[in-house]
């Protein structure tokens, strides 16, 4: 299993840009993205959905979200 | 052990004396009192430190509102209000109100009913049964949980071996609707042994004279266990019943450890504690989990209060 992250981390982007919230973001991907991919219903509408999660969550933290 | 029998009369004497003189207490009466109180001294630091200092810091946590932008600030009831528009956590509380009435009945129906045949000594091999039906209450809830998960897995246990063997596919054990049934079996499987003890030690504390005289009127087995038995018990029941509901509401070694199996079922609020731990150490904000944790607690409260208020009135009506 390392090996195969190894493997992958070649490929990782270096400038992607890490939340500081990021436990919760992983989390909530359960209950939006990854509940439409096992239910197998609009993948689209869950991805809407975990994105409208991390911002309401960023906006509670008192970030500004654009 | 010469000096305690040397001592039990002088304390005799010493009590006497002191009914006699009330205010004025003896250097030896003087000297028990200390001893009382520095044996209970050791209860009261643990409880004070490890109960009450929590509790209220809990409390004034849930005052607070922090942010990771703009930091701690004061908040009122604020969180309090938060929590009781949260669908989220009303959800749990609803989900949880199923689960009492749909999974206590069963449990306190079927320790009445192991507890009444094991008391009316009709059956073989009591005390091996006895012990069979106990023996899940000793073994830990995370212990339970793995085993059940492994027996309930849609990919790798056996009844979904067996289901699609014959071709009938995986047993819905972790689909939405399934999940709730498969966490009441668990919690049947654990707890009916332990409720099942609790009746029996309490029908075992019947005066058997009562057996004999309804015997002489001629009642069967089972009139004796419906009008002697069940109502010589009620206090029992009535303990179960308070525990059962306590225990319900404080629902989260069984979600928490099946949330790896079925990520997309259980959710982070399937169960109001479940929740509370969520929100606490996934999105960090410790001052709402308090706020849900006394809101909680002031739920378990109230119910447990009605469980007993209705069974007085029901005692005073009969």
């Amino acid at each position: 299993m390392n090996e195969k992250f190894a493997q992958i981390s070649e490929t990782v982007s270096p400038d992607f840009g890490w939340l500081p919230f990021m436990d919760y973001v992983y989390t909530n991907f359960e209950e939006t993205l990854g509940k439409a991919f096992a239910d197998k219903t609009d993948a689209v509408a869950g991805l809407q959905a975990w994105q409208d999660a991390c911002a309401k969550y960023a906006k509670d933290q008192g970030f500004t979200v654009s | 052990m010469s000096t305690t029998v040397g001592s039990a009369p002088r304390a005799a004497s010493d009590a006497s004396t002191a009914i006699r003189s009330r205010p004025r207490l003896t250097a030896a009466r003087r000297r028990q009192y200390g001893a009382a109180y520095a044996l209970v001294l050791p209860f009261f630091v643990i409880f004070i430190a490890m109960m009450i200092v929590p509790l209220v810091y809990a409390g004034y946590l849930s005052l607070f509102r922090t942010k990771l932008i703009g930091g701690r600030s004061f908040a009122g009831l604020e969180n309090y209000a938060k929590a009781i528009t949260d669908p989220l956590f009303l959800s749990g509380v609803l989900r949880m109100c199923v689960f009492l009435v749909v999974q206590v009945p069963i449990m306190i129906g079927l320790a009445l009913f192991f507890a009444l045949a094991l008391d009316s000594g009709m059956m073989k091999l009591a005390r091996f049964t006895r012990l069979s039906i106990f023996v899940p209450y000793a073994v830990p809830g995370v212990v339970a949980t793995l085993m059940w998960g492994y027996l309930y897995g849609p990919d790798f246990g056996p009844f979904a071996q067996i289901g699609t063997a014959l071709g009938l596919g995986p047993p819905p054990f972790f689909t939405p609707t399934g999940m709730l049934f498969s966490i009441m079996n668990i919690v049947n499987w654990e707890f009916i042994g332990y409720n099942m003890i609790v009746l029996y030690a309490a029908l075992r504390s019947i005066a058997p004279e009562l057996y004999e005289a309804a015997r002489v009127d001629g009642a069967s087995e089972i009139r004796i266990a419906w009008s002697i038995k069940i109502p010589a018990i009620r206090a029992g029941l009535l303990l179960t019943v308070i525990f059962s509901v306590i225990g319900t509401f404080q629902l989260f070694t069984e979600p928490q450890l099946l949330r790896t199996l079925a990520p997309t079922v259980i959710g982070t609020a399937y169960t109001p504690n479940l929740y509370a731990y969520n929100v606490a150490f996934v999105n960090q904000d410790a001052n709402y989990a308090a706020a849900m944790a006394f809101l909680l607690g002031i739920v378990i409260m109230i119910i447990s209060y009605l469980v007993q208020l209705s069974a007085q009135r029901k005692e005073r009506r009969s």
